[in-house]
């Protein structure tokens, strides 16, 4: 008999007894993915060769498809189209020990096609990732039964953006324009499972859950520039103005509306030299003034980003009679987002990998792995180590 | 540019996810969005509404589907009946054939043995006598024959005797013989449709026995053949009246007895209590609890586990009219435990599915939550459990909840 005689016998006025105080919105702390901090976890859209080359991708001789300075797609003398993907484990370090996770996205979907000067393009990037799920473990006990359940927390989806670029080439420079439209929507859940009372099997309860969808939109424009030095040197930077981010309620339950984020401006250069016939440099660095941002709960703070990464590709081995481009580099990047009171994290990665040209050079598979870290958990109270491999694919690349 | 974007969301929804959960986060340190489940407890006297009372006559002994003869000496308890049925021809052959006699008659007792029935270590005797008074089946008590019309002796007017058998032991199925002329005894019954009708009666104190069907068998000769057929009659109507009678619920909570006693209950909810929402929120358990007031006084006590089901009502069960039609069971069948209700405990009846389409119901659309409680089976029995209503202060019925409430699920 779940309310047994043990029940205290009130009368009067309602009684009311909390119980079980489960984290409540924005509680954060250790253990927590960077995808779960503020927006989310700022994705690189870089392709694998300029991932394998510290991060660059902005700049680079024999172009690249990443997602960065649209001028730069106006160096390609033929229709390309790319695509990237970039699983990666994640070890996440807490008080409690250590978890493994993994994650993967679909980094960049990039397309150009040259025209006379001209060329359009257009570019699927990754954003802001807000992808990460919880399980634990917890007890509520009540007055009528003590109540083992295990709790499922899941935020899924994040930011993408959808590009359309324009570039004119004049001579060694190429002038380029971007419209980018931030869309994407993000599914929030969580499962409360409870078992029957630990005195009484019968004795059972329901299970708690709820969900919610948020779809977001916004713009962006980006403008760049990016100049044939020489044959040898490239040089590459851009400027982007964002509008604000509006997130969108879309799921019936309470509250619905909206919420909006004031967007970044984002400033990026970059550039790349053949210092040899077999050795290419390059570096690349980038800001983007996140503590501008409005709209964040009072638990995150948004702060500055400055990102800055350089590496170097060898070029010479041959398998199997195929050019295999060597690369090796190393990035640091603030993290934008992070828990109030606590210091910013930063990300390092120590970055390497190769190219394969295939089919009298049409085709190039590249492949990058990133072994790095992110964050402290004594002072930034999130901290992940990752080991990440970017694969890209990339059709007439030249 | 609208197939772009959703190209680019499903990019996105593919292209990136968290492959596997984080097993075993600190409850206390985990990231993300939810909602505490939270207990309340409330009086039911400060809900916006609450009514409750007891309806009895859903069962009485004329359409219990038991028939309880008992000479105890809390309980004394006769069965009455007509036999009203009585055929004045019957078909041979597919011919009907007018009856010339009737005889071999004999009372056939189906005893209910596994329900409580006991008889004395010395045996008892059973009896049945013929009525000189007729009764009304559903008005007949240990005192009236019908109501404003006092039996000269409370317990039945009873004339002479027509059958009678002594029992040792209890048996599944007791005949007892006709002492008199059948057929002179038949016939009269028939021609006045089984007035004034038969009681049956114990003799031997001690005696409890509960019967599932009474039957007259008896063999008729078709006029003009020899042979004889055998007919079997039941009793059409027929009763049960005991002592003492079952006394009035007053203003308590009744469950059980007979007549059955069911409690019938209608409350409104707030849509939020103490700032905790109910409409919307997710009702993890909701319960009614009733305090017992204790064992009733004999013969109405009983010591064996009895069950109970709770179940919606369809309308406003406190409007004058027409029966209150019922709706579906709500949850499991209830076990009522006899010692802890015996000592004042308290009662569990669980309520979670009717809350739980009230809070997922918009505001107003349903306003009362309506439900009747029932012993189960329900008019088999003369024992009852009593529990406080809101009128009694020291008793009054809680309810209590374990709520969700809706997660905001703000963004970031």
């Amino acid at each position: 008999m779940p309310f047994g005689s043990t029940v205290r016998r009130r009368v009067g006025i309602c009684v009311l007894v909390m119980l079980s105080l489960l984290g409540s919105a924005g509680l954060v702390s250790a253990q927590t993915p960077t995808t779960a901090l503020g927006l989310g976890a700022s994705v690189a859209a870089i392709d694998a060769r300029a991932a394998a080359l510290g991060g660059t991708g902005i700049g680079l001789l024999d172009g690249s498809l990443s997602a960065r300075n649209p001028a730069d797609m106006g160096f390609f003398t033929q229709p390309v189209l790319g695509i990237t993907w970039a699983p990666e484990s994640v070890t996440i370090k807490g008080s409690g020990g250590d978890l493994d996770t993994g994650r993967s996205r679909l980094s960049v979907l990039r397309g150009a096609i040259p025209f006379d000067q001209w060329t359009l393009g257009v570019a699927f990037a990754s954003e802001l990732d807000q992808d990460w799920q919880v399980e634990f473990s917890d007890t509520l006990s009540t007055s009528v039964g003590t109540f083992p359940f295990v709790e499922q927390r899941l935020s899924d989806g994040g930011v993408s953006s959808v590009n359309f670029t324009l570039t004119r080439r004049i001579a060694g420079v190429s002038l380029g324009v971007e419209y980018g439209i931030l869309t994407g929507n993000r599914r929030q859940r969580f499962v409360r499972e409870f078992e029957p009372d630990t005195a009484d099997i019968a004795n059972r309860i329901g299970s708690a859950a709820g969900a919610a969808l948020w779809s977001y939109a916004g713009s962006r424009v980006r403008l760049g520039a990016a100049a044939a030095v020489t044959d040898r040197i490239r040089v590459s930077a851009d400027l982007s103005f964002q509008g604000d981010l509006t997130a969108r309620r879309d799921s019936a339950g309470v509250d619905l509306g909206s919420r909006v984020f004031e967007m970044p401006t984002a400033f990026e250069a970059g550039a790349s030299a053949q210092i040899s016939p077999r050795v290419l440099v390059t570096g690349a660095m980038g800001w983007t003034g996140w503590s501008g941002a409005e709209g964040m709960a009072t638990s995150f703070v948004a702060s500055d980003v400055v990102w800055m990464g350089a590496g170097a590709e060898i070029s010479g081995v041959r398998l199997l009679g195929a050019k295999l481009p060597v690369r090796v580099g190393f990035r640091r990047t603030d993290l934008p987002f992070h828990l109030a009171g606590l210091t910013q994290p930063t990300e390092t990665a120590l970055t390497l990998g190769f190219g394969l040209r295939v089919s009298d050079e049409q085709a190039r598979i590249d492949l990058a792995f990133e072994f790095g870290s992110r964050g402290d958990l004594e002072v930034s109270g999130v901290e992940e180590s990752f080991q990440r491999l970017s694969l890209s694919v990339a059709l007439f690349q030249r | 540019m609208r197939r772009l974007l959703l190209l680019s969301a499903a990019i996105v929804a593919v292209g990136s996810c968290t492959e596997d959960s984080l097993v075993g986060v600190d409850p206390d340190t985990a990231p993300g969005q939810s909602s505490e489940t939270i207990q309340l407890s409330v009086d039911v006297a400060d809900l916006p509404m609450w009514e409750d009372t007891t309806f009895s006559g859903f069962a009485v002994p004329s359409s219990s589907g038991i028939q309880l003869v008992a000479n105890t000496p809390d309980l004394t308890s006769r069965l009455m009946g007509r036999i009203s049925t009585l055929p004045d021809s019957i078909f041979v052959d597919t011919v009907r054939v007018a009856i010339d006699r009737m005889e071999s008659g004999r009372f056939r007792f189906v005893v209910d043995t596994a329900a409580g029935s006991i008889i004395p270590e010395t045996g008892t005797e059973l009896f049945v006598h013929a009525l000189t008074r007729g009764f009304d089946e559903r008005e007949a008590t240990w005192s009236e024959a019908r109501a404003g019309e006092p039996w000269t002796t409370p317990g039945g007017d009873i004339g002479a005797l027509l059958a009678s058998i002594r029992i040792d032991s209890l048996q599944d199925t007791l005949f007892l013989p006709i002492l008199v002329d059948t057929d002179s005894l038949l016939s009269a019954w028939r021609a006045a449709d089984g007035e004034m009708g038969y009681s049956v009666s114990a003799s031997t104190s001690g005696t409890s026995i509960t019967l599932r069907t009474v039957a007259l068998t008896f063999e008729v000769q078709p006029e003009g053949q020899d042979s004889l057929l055998n007919v079997i009659r039941g009793p059409q109507p027929s009763t049960f009246i005991f002592d003492p009678e079952t006394p009035s619920p007053g203003s308590k909570l009744r469950l059980g007895g007979l007549p059955a006693a069911r409690m019938y209950i209608q409350f409104s909810l707030p849509d939020s209590i103490d700032g905790i929402p109910l409409r919307g929120s997710r009702i993890n358990r909701a319960s009614l609890i009733f305090s017992s007031l204790g064992t009733p006084s004999p013969p109405f006590a009983t010591t064996d586990t009895l069950l109970a089901s709770a179940f919606d009502l369809l309308a406003d069960p406190f409007e004058f009219g027409a029966k209150t039609p019922v709706g579906v069971n709500i949850g499991n069948f209830i076990e009522l435990d006899p010692e802890n209700l015996s000592a004042g405990g308290l009662q569990e009846i669980n309520v979670t599915g009717l809350i739980q389409v009230w809070a997922s119901s918009p505001p107003d659309s349903l306003p009362n939550i309506r439900l009747g409680i029932r012993g189960l089976p329900e008019g088999e029995r003369v024992t009852f459990w009593e529990f406080g209503s809101v009128n009694d202060p020291v008793n009054t019925p809680r309810l209590e909840l374990l709520v969700t409430p809706p997660t905001k699920f703000d963004v970031p």
